[in-house]
């Protein structure tokens, strides 16, 4: 499946989007405990603030790879130190019975793995920090 | 009457005193505790605080619950007086059953808009309501109802009536004193556990069995009596997708009431209410099993107020329940006849609860971040609830009901879920996932439910999204994030957020695939 693309909206909401399917609408707010919530046509996913918090403590440059839903994680497929181009996948989950695979949104180097095969992640679990590739050089 | 006070909150003190306004008639709210600045007191005329002093109060500001302000019948009649209100409307639950409360009325000098106080307990006893629907020759589910209460008595009641069976408490409700007997061996036990909860909840443990119909309907009937010997029928409604005997989703008519079986449970209510001697608008409740112009029905319990599910019967019938019950107060004559009363349509209510389906439905507190209704032709929302709101947990976990009408039910029920699907709110969990799952459910669809139906099919309707969808969610979530902090909290939806926010690119996602 194709990968839906996100545009924010002058009215607030967001519009995802996909070469293959309909536009979709959907509405976000972060509350005052800092986690955001999202609603997209009826369902509602609760990310905590835990996330922010942890990518905030990285310096400019730096990636977390967060957990989007609850999953198990079934393989990582990279080591820390290990340089990285955009594109590649660094570790792969399963969630609902499918296979979803974890991403390099830049190119970087793994600076650190925070999961191991087994297991069990909710969403917005820090599994990968990477440095991305401007700051490495 | 000129000024009615509304002995209630939330969704049901909002759509009453909507009926009041219409009419006239000035309004008249009470709060308590949180609820200061809710919808219900903003939009009133007056609005009355039910808290107690705080040297009252033990030196505590507010009461430990909240909502026991709202049961305090002296408060409540003290309240009408010092706001000068002549009458009361007492909604559904808190006081709305509590014959104190039409009693106080009536020695106030109040009206009271709902029937007498000793309608109210009679019908409040299950086992005299029974003893009187039996009498009138209305149905009533197989059971035994000794005038000896021993526990002996009782052992012996429920191996006649057989098993499986339900043991119920005579001055029961919400699912209070009652237990399902699989076993003549479990019997002693439930009917220990039944009589020891009856005695704390009601202060009587007195104690009735009744034979389980398995895969039965709920089916309850609509009927509104005037002063001048009107009593008359609204049709029927279906309530069998209940949850713990809390209904979720209602519907009208019932996708398989007969305009045969229609007319036999409507007269078999008008009994019912006459029998009662009752006044106002009420509620029969029966099981029905079986379809078809002769399926068995059975009185269950008659609800001597207006209903949570009332706007499906609106809808269809082309009445508004609430302006019957001032007419109905007021003295007038109910001008229409029962043949005019003619199912039109189909309408489908679903209860919108603060609560977490996947966490055994646990009630869930929080603010109200965002706050969007649908909207659009057939779509009425019934709320008490609005954007910035905090709820708390001292009050039922209703926030709004979602009311959907349209020629067919198959376009009623896409209607629904549709508007399911557009109404927002953040901040806290709520069923409507649930809500979604269960509407589009082929059985649902098909109108294939009974009262153990969602039980039965507990595992599916409260499942996580699916991993598309959580896809995209958490895709939101990653982009929302990254948003100036300032904006990720924002304005209502549609409000103007400065030029940075139209300067937000396409934004590719970072290597998520669904």
């Amino acid at each position: 499946m194709a990968e839906w693309q996100v545009e924010h909206r002058a009215d607030g909401t967001w519009r995802l989007t996909r070469p293959d399917g309909i536009p979709r609408t959907a509405h976000a707010v972060t509350g005052p405990d800092d986690a955001v919530w999202v609603h997209l046509e009826g369902e509602v996913l609760r990310v905590p603030a835990e996330t922010e918090a942890r990518a905030r403590s990285h310096a400019h440059g730096h990636a977390t790879l967060e957990a989007p839903m609850p999953a198990q994680v079934t393989a990582v497929l990279v080591q820390p130190g290990d340089d990285v181009a955009a594109g590649t996948t660094l570790l792969l989950l399963e969630a609902m019975k499918m296979e979803l695979p974890l991403k390099a949104p830049t190119a970087g180097r793994v600076e650190a793995i925070h999961c191991a095969p087994g297991d069990r992640v909710a969403p917005g679990r820090v599994l990968i920090d990477l440095v991305d590739g401007e700051a490495t050089t | 009457m000129r000024k009615v006070l509304i002995a209630n909150r939330g969704e049901i003190a909002v759509r009453i005193a909507r009926a009041c306004r219409e009419r006239g008639l000035g309004v008249v709210a009470i709060y308590a505790g949180p609820d200061a600045t809710r919808a219900h007191v903003l939009g009133a005329d007056d609005a009355v605080c039910l808290d107690l002093p705080a040297s009252d109060a033990g030196g505590t500001p507010v009461e430990a619950r909240p909502v026991s302000a709202y049961l305090s019948v002296d408060r409540v009649i003290d309240a009408a007086r010092q706001s000068g209100a002549d009458a009361i409307h007492p909604g559904y639950g808190f006081l709305s059953e509590r014959p104190a409360l039409a009693a106080a009325c009536a020695d106030a000098g109040l009206t009271f808009i709902g029937p007498s106080a000793d309608v109210i307990a009679r019908m409040g006893s299950k086992l005299e309501a029974r003893r009187l629907m039996e009498a009138a020759g209305v149905p009533c589910v197989p059971g035994a109802r000794p005038e000896d209460q021993s526990l002996d008595a009782l052992r012996a009641a429920g191996t006649r009536v057989g098993f499986p069976l339900i043991v119920k408490a005579s001055a029961g409700g919400g699912g209070k004193g009652m237990r399902v007997v699989e076993r003549a061996e479990d019997l002693d036990e439930a009917l220990g556990a039944a009589r020891r909860e009856a005695e704390a909840a009601f202060g009587d443990g007195t104690l009735y069995v009744e034979r389980r119909i398995d895969g039965a309907r709920h089916i309850e009937v609509q009927i509104i009596a005037d002063d001048h010997g009107a009593t008359l029928h609204l049709g029927e409604r279906e309530c069998s997708l209940q949850r713990r005997h809390q209904k979720v989703i209602e519907e009208a008519p019932s996708p398989v009431v007969s305009a045969a079986l229609r007319a036999r449970m409507g007269a078999a209510a008008v009994a019912a209410a006459r029998a009662a001697g009752y006044r106002n608008a009420g509620t029969v409740e029966f099981l029905l099993e079986g379809d078809g112009d002769e399926a068995a029905f059975y009185f269950l319990e008659m609800n001597t107020r207006l209903q949570v599910e009332h706007p499906v019967t609106e809808l269809v019938m082309g009445v508004d329940l609430v302006h019957l019950q001032l007419d109905v107060a007021e003295g007038r004559r109910l001008d229409f006849s029962q043949e005019a009363l003619v199912p039109r349509g189909h309408a489908v209510e679903c209860r919108v609860y603060a609560e977490a389906p996947a966490q055994g439905f646990l009630p869930q507190a929080g603010p109200v971040l965002r706050y969007h209704e649908p909207q659009g032709p057939g779509i009425r929302v019934d709320s008490g609830v609005r954007e910035g709101d905090d709820i708390t947990p001292d009050f039922d976990p209703l926030l709004a009901k979602l009311v959907t009408s349209a020629p067919t039910r198959a376009l009623a029920l896409a209607r629904a879920a549709q508007a399911l699907r557009e109404f927002v709110i953040l901040g806290l969990h709520t069923n409507i996932p649930y809500l979604l799952r269960v509407l589009l459910h082929p059985d649902v669809q098909a109108g294939r439910i009974d009262t153990g139906w969602l039980a039965a099919h507990h595992d599916p309707l409260v499942a996580t999204p699916s991993a598309d969808d959580l896809a995209a969610l958490a895709a939101v979530a990653a982009q929302h994030r990254r948003l100036p902090r300032g904006e990720q909290r924002g304005g209502p939806i549609g409000s103007s957020r400065g030029p940075e926010a139209l300067a937000s690119p396409w934004v590719a996602l970072g290597g998520w695939r669904g």
